[in-house]
């Protein structure tokens, strides 16, 4: 009985964060371009959420050279059933940061490798998608990430990648 | 390879191939910077019998930032423009001025798109940063895939980009 009690009482409070992950999916990777092989996929993510800060799951991570030709690609679907939601933006960027999983967002303001914002009102099945090629001059780590905003909701999604630049 | 984007782009033009006629008009602002330079383009509409305009042509360096920002207005009066495909594109093109449109499948640096219902006066814009490694001529065109097949015309924004 009292296991019974322990698994209903994990369903419930599971329940609000299920429900979360289904408002949006996400599709994101990066990839290297190839002349010979043409598209060299490096890594791929989906949905996240935030808050918390960064998220719940690891970022993965692509490991790349300098000036190597890449590619981002994402797809962004609106899974909310409910309303159109007005005025939404999605927005991706590459943007250097300190080190691998961090968790905090650098200032968008400078250094910004390449960037889009979307604004649209997006309705159930909406969609966006993207796809930039871009190259990284300087050795670091950035990160690679698409998330929504602006969605009068108490949490945005988003998805991330981190590319650690040699 | 055909790619996902591409896929979608082309799987929504075709399924709206299907759709009913409806009254839908846009129009379009296109404006591409960079550094001091900006060129911008206004709405045109693309029919069989209809010569385009002359595109305005910005210059930009290798590896320097160009900076697009769009929007798309619906001017209907009244009704709805379901399933609106917008789609942008920069694409390398053999010489400034081309009329035909070069084939998506190779040397695009950016494409995206969205889906939108259309009221009267909604609005969809974006601004997108990006750098060209590879010097010559680009079309970056903004287009509306829905428009063409319900009153034999589509919408878009077309401008020339020298990287030199």
């Amino acid at each position: 009985m009292r296991i019974r009690i322990v698994f209903v009482l994990a369903g419930v409070l599971c329940l609000p964060f299920l429900a979360r992950a289904e408002h949006a999916r996400i599709d994101l990777q990066i990839s290297q371009f190839d002349p010979v092989k043409g598209e060299v996929k490096l890594a791929n993510a989906s949905v996240d959420q935030d808050p918390p800060a960064g998220g719940r799951q690891a970022r993965p991570v692509a490991k790349v050279k300098a000036k190597e030709p890449l590619v981002l690609q994402f797809m962004f679907d609106n899974l909310y059933p409910h309303k159109v939601i007005k005025d939404a933006r999605v927005h991706y960027f590459v943007v250097p940061v300190d080190k691998v999983g961090q968790k905090t967002l650098p200032d968008l303001t400078q250094n910004v490798m390449t960037e889009g914002k979307f604004t649209l009102n997006f309705k159930p099945n909406g969609r966006v998608g993207a796809r930039v090629s871009f190259t990284i001059s300087k050795p670091g780590i950035y990160l690679l990430r698409v998330q929504s905003e602006n969605t009068d909701s108490d949490h945005e999604h988003f998805s991330a990648i981190d590319v650690q630049v040699e | 390879m055909i790619n996902r984007l591409y896929l979608w782009v082309l799987l929504s033009f075709l399924a709206v191939l299907s759709e009913t006629a409806r009254a839908d008009h846009f129009t379009i602002d296109l404006e591409a910077r960079s550094g001091t330079a900006a060129r911008t383009a206004k709405t045109e509409t693309a029919a069989l019998a209809e010569k385009p305009k002359t595109r305005a042509v910005l210059e930009a360096k290798v590896g320097k930032p160009i900076t697009v920002k769009w929007t798309v207005t619906s001017t209907a009066k009244d009704g709805m423009v379901k399933d609106a495909l917008i789609h942008f594109f920069v694409v390398k093109e053999e010489k400034i001025g081309q009329v035909a449109l070069p084939k998506l499948d190779k040397q695009v640096t950016v494409e995206s798109a969205l889906t939108m219902d259309f009221k009267p006066k909604d609005k969809t814009e974006a601004e997108l940063s990006f750098t060209i490694d590879t010097p010559g001529s680009y079309l970056l065109r903004l287009e509306t895939r829905d428009s063409a097949v319900t009153e034999g015309h589509e919408h878009y924004a077309a401008l020339d980009l020298v990287v030199k």
